[in-house]
């Protein structure tokens, strides 16, 4: 049973993940992918030191290092695809693919740890990637209806999804040789440093610790960044909040049911995406797919 | 990779089967679905050639040989009416197995082929049709997104090809080169020429004034009725379009509207009809056709496909006013959409020696070819404008516009001063090779204006002619800039013709224009 209090953390952190998602999309019109990817990272980083600040002192063992490493390298290839695939494509066609996240993770699972998805989790695996194709396949991005391919946007997104899948048990190996709060202050400082030395070294997107070039990145664009690093932050928190009063299934529901609801919910009324009896239909599939696969 | 066509078949049985497919009759053979067409009195179409799979953009050399770009089939044909009748009677694939080679060009001897990311030649093409030489590639560096991937070419009047990269999505905001028109040289190298560009699959130059026009295709998703596709006109290098802020001349986008602002880009010349997918345009330099075609701008759309009631698939005529601004769009050739079901898709138009308009449609696979009976009978006529002219080894900054005789005409980029007396333009370079023309600024008094090269906040050069005749008998001119590109600042006199020049290098600062002896001759 969920008490009260854990209904209202995992609505709200779902609430915080779906305005973060619009606001990255806003800002990728105006910003580099390379420059949010920098600012959003080290934009959480005080907030993290300050958790970390509060935290009894952190004896960080040896073994940190790799899954340390390793997941900051999974985190900054999400975040970077995560802003290509929400540039490309619409938030109504992307974001419903993330609950491809817990379809990796069980799949993963069958070779690093041997473990089988038994008939429930393959059930719901099928009808989450049979939703997330029927989300994608017959969309038409273009005048011809091409019935087997995915748009630019939905090969990021899903590539993200098995990304964040991949460090989700690297995180699990890192916090226990340190602590959560340690954890989270090395990736968001893992990720932004690395791409702030990508870029000044030349190797991609040098200029593009900058604006779009065409978009003056003034006052509201610097508004919008300070909100998404706060609602990025306040979502991260919240979440870590659920899952000390609800189980991980029932906030992975309720996170990719709503999240993918609003998804088109915020596609239509900001950026003008069609939505159409079929988008609705999968995204109820996928979400009951999630259901039955963590329940 | 390349070989004859019909593949396996020895050439004179390829060409025996051609012509029965084609027909010999003549220079218009015809077809039951033909007879759906709809054109003005006095015009009548046939097949320039059937059974030519995909057929996109058409290219043409000075010999006649048609090349025909596609998309998914990945071929490249090449088309030939040996005797002259109007009808291809021998035909060849150049390529196949490429990345939607939709874009060819032909120049001194060469056929270039755009695949997706790269530009390809194929030298002495019209020499070895039966056995195509390997390409050389001229840039394989070009993005290798496939949305909006395939790619229109053309030579343009400079000897520089234009190359178009689309937006690799239906709305986004993505960084040079995309949404833009490069212009390429020889070894590979570009500047971009033209922004906000979501996608152009056609584009020709004015005959007379040489500026480029192009068309471009709206975005999706924003109704039955809008955004219109756009006609467009490039005026000074450099110029921004609109997308993805602005579709047509005033739809704000709902994603990036607030951004940029309608009135900060160079409005499209004609608004076409919504989703068309308006793709290839000529300007008709033939003469075969009458007179009230001649110079108008023939456009192929090749039709809707998220509209509710379907629209294009048809010709297209824009009208062109005495001055040469867009003054109408009408129908030329309709038929293709029957209801709601279309049996052909107009792609591309290009006007052949004899004046007669090719057409290629994509889902027929044919290439069309329109004639007005004063000149059906495939008499060649006289010749166009070539297709290619000579290059220019160093084109530089593109020269002025021809200026007109007689007092000065405020635009844009041109700035009248002491009423229509004095003339002010400027044209600007940066060091490779970059170039515009400036812009007015709006504020300006009788006697003093601002000229603008990119952003219409961000003032460059300040101009000044004063009457000094009563202190030394002489017009004055100042000027400073702010500024360390190249340009040139003409003043003319429209009442005497004298023209003075004030130059600056890129990478200099320019010192101020103290010029108190620039109008010897102009007091009264």
């Amino acid at each position: 049973m969920v008490s009260l209090l854990g209904i209202v953390l995992v609505v709200g952190a779902t609430l915080c993940f779906s305005l973060f998602d619009l606001l990255r999309k806003k800002l990728t019109g105006r910003l580099s992918d390379a420059f949010l990817v920098m600012v959003l990272a080290l934009g959480a980083v005080p907030l993290y030191g300050i958790w970390v600040a509060l935290q009894p002192p952190v004896a960080v063992s040896a073994a940190y290092v790799w899954p340390g490493l390793a997941s900051v390298a999974c985190n900054l290839g999400a975040n970077y695809g995560f802003l290509r695939s929400v540039r490309l494509s619409g938030l109504s066609a992307v974001i419903p693919l993330l609950s491809l996240t817990p379809v990796f993770t069980s799949l993963l699972a069958i070779p690093l740890l041997g473990e089988l998805p038994g008939a429930r989790e393959w059930l719901g695996i099928a009808m989450v990637v049979f939703g997330a194709l029927a989300l994608q396949l017959g969309e038409r991005t273009g005048e011809r209806r091409r019935p087997w391919r995915l748009s630019a946007g939905a090969w990021w997104m899903i590539l993200v999804a098995f990304l964040w899948a991949s460090a989700l048990p690297l995180d699990k190996l890192a916090t226990e040789a340190s602590n959560a709060a340690f954890h989270g202050l090395v990736l968001h400082l893992g990720v932004g440093l690395s791409v702030l030395t990508l870029a000044l070294r030349g190797l991609r997107e040098a200029p593009g610790l900058r604006g779009r070039g065409d978009v003056r990145a003034g006052a509201g664009t610097w508004a919008l960044l300070l909100t998404a690093v706060v609602l990025g932050a306040a979502a991260q928190g919240l979440q870590l909040l659920a899952l000390q009063h609800a189980w991980v299934g029932f906030v992975e529901t309720v996170k990719r049911g709503i999240g993918s609801s609003l998804a088109l919910v915020l596609g239509r009324v900001f950026f003008a995406e069609p939505l159409t009896l079929r988008k609705v239909l999968t995204v109820a599939v996928i979400a009951a797919g999630v259901a039955v696969m963590l329940w | 990779m390349a070989s004859g066509f019909p593949v396996g078949l020895r050439p004179r049985l390829a060409l025996a089967l051609s012509l029965l497919a084609i027909g010999s009759g003549g220079a218009v053979a015809q077809d039951s679905r033909l007879s759906e067409i709809e054109l003005p009195d006095g015009f009548s179409i046939g097949f320039f050639a059937e059974n030519v799979t995909g057929a996109r953009s058409l290219a043409q050399s000075p010999a006649g040989t048609v090349f025909v770009g596609t998309r998914q089939a990945g071929l490249v044909h090449a088309l030939v009416d040996e005797d002259g009748d109007g009808a291809a009677d021998a035909r060849y694939r150049i390529a196949s197995g490429l990345n939607s080679p939709n874009g060819v060009a032909f120049r001194n001897g060469s056929l270039y082929v755009a695949e997706i990311s790269r530009i390809l030649r194929y030298d002495d093409i019209e020499n070895r049709l039966e056995s195509p030489p390997q390409p050389v590639v001229v840039t394989d560096r070009l993005p290798t997104d496939t949305h909006h991937g395939w790619k229109f070419i053309r030579f343009g009047p400079d000897g520089r090809l234009y190359v178009p990269v689309g937006a690799p999505c239906n709305i986004c905001n993505e960084a040079d080169p995309y949404n833009a028109i490069l212009r390429m040289a020889a070894d590979g190298s570009y500047q971009i020429v033209a922004r906000g560009v979501r996608n152009t699959v056609g584009f020709d130059w004015h005959p007379v004034t040489r500026r480029l026009w192009f068309t471009d295709n709206g975005r999706d998703w924003l109704g039955d009725n809008s955004p219109p596709d756009e006609l467009n006109v490039l005026t000074s290098n450099g110029q921004h379009f609109g997308y993805p802020f602005c579709h047509g001349r005033e739809v704000s986008d709902p994603e990036f509207g607030s951004l940029r602002s309608c009135s900060e880009f160079r409005p499209p010349v004609q608004e076409l009809g919504p989703h068309v997918a308006a793709l290839g345009m000529r300007f008709y330099a033939g003469e075969m056709f009458p007179e009230r075609y001649r110079g108008q701008i023939f456009i192929a759309e090749h039709g809707s496909w998220n509209r509710t009631d379907p629209i294009g698939y048809r010709v297209m005529v824009v009208r062109l006013g005495d001055g040469g601004q867009a003054a109408g769009y009408e129908e030329f050739a309709t038929g293709w959409l029957q209801g709601a079901t279309a049996w052909g898709r107009p792609v591309d138009v290009m006007v052949r020696k004899d004046g007669s308009l090719l057409v290629s449609d994509d889902r027929r696979g044919a290439v069309y070819r329109i004639v007005h009976e004063s000149g059906s009978s495939g008499d060649p006529g006289p010749e166009p404008p070539p297709p290619d002219p000579e290059p220019d080894p160093d084109p530089g900054p593109e020269p002025p516009p021809p200026q007109p005789d007689g007092p000065c005409v405020a635009s844009v980029e041109t700035l009248c001063l002491h009423g229509d007396r004095y003339e002010v333009r400027v044209e600007w370079w940066t060091g490779d090779g970059e170039t515009g023309s400036a812009q007015v600024v709006p504020e300006a008094t009788d006697d003093s204006g601002l000229f603008r090269f990119f952003e219409a906040d961000n003032w460059e050069i300040l101009v000044k002619v004063l009457d000094g005749c009563e202190a030394n008998g002489h017009y004055w001119v100042y000027g400073a800039s702010t500024t360390t590109l190249g340009y040139v600042i003409r003043v003319r006199d429209t009442a005497t013709g004298d023209v003075r020049e004030y130059r600056n290098e890129p990478g200099q600062s320019a010192a101020a224009i103290t010029d108190a002896r620039a109008f010897p001759s102009s007091c009264p």
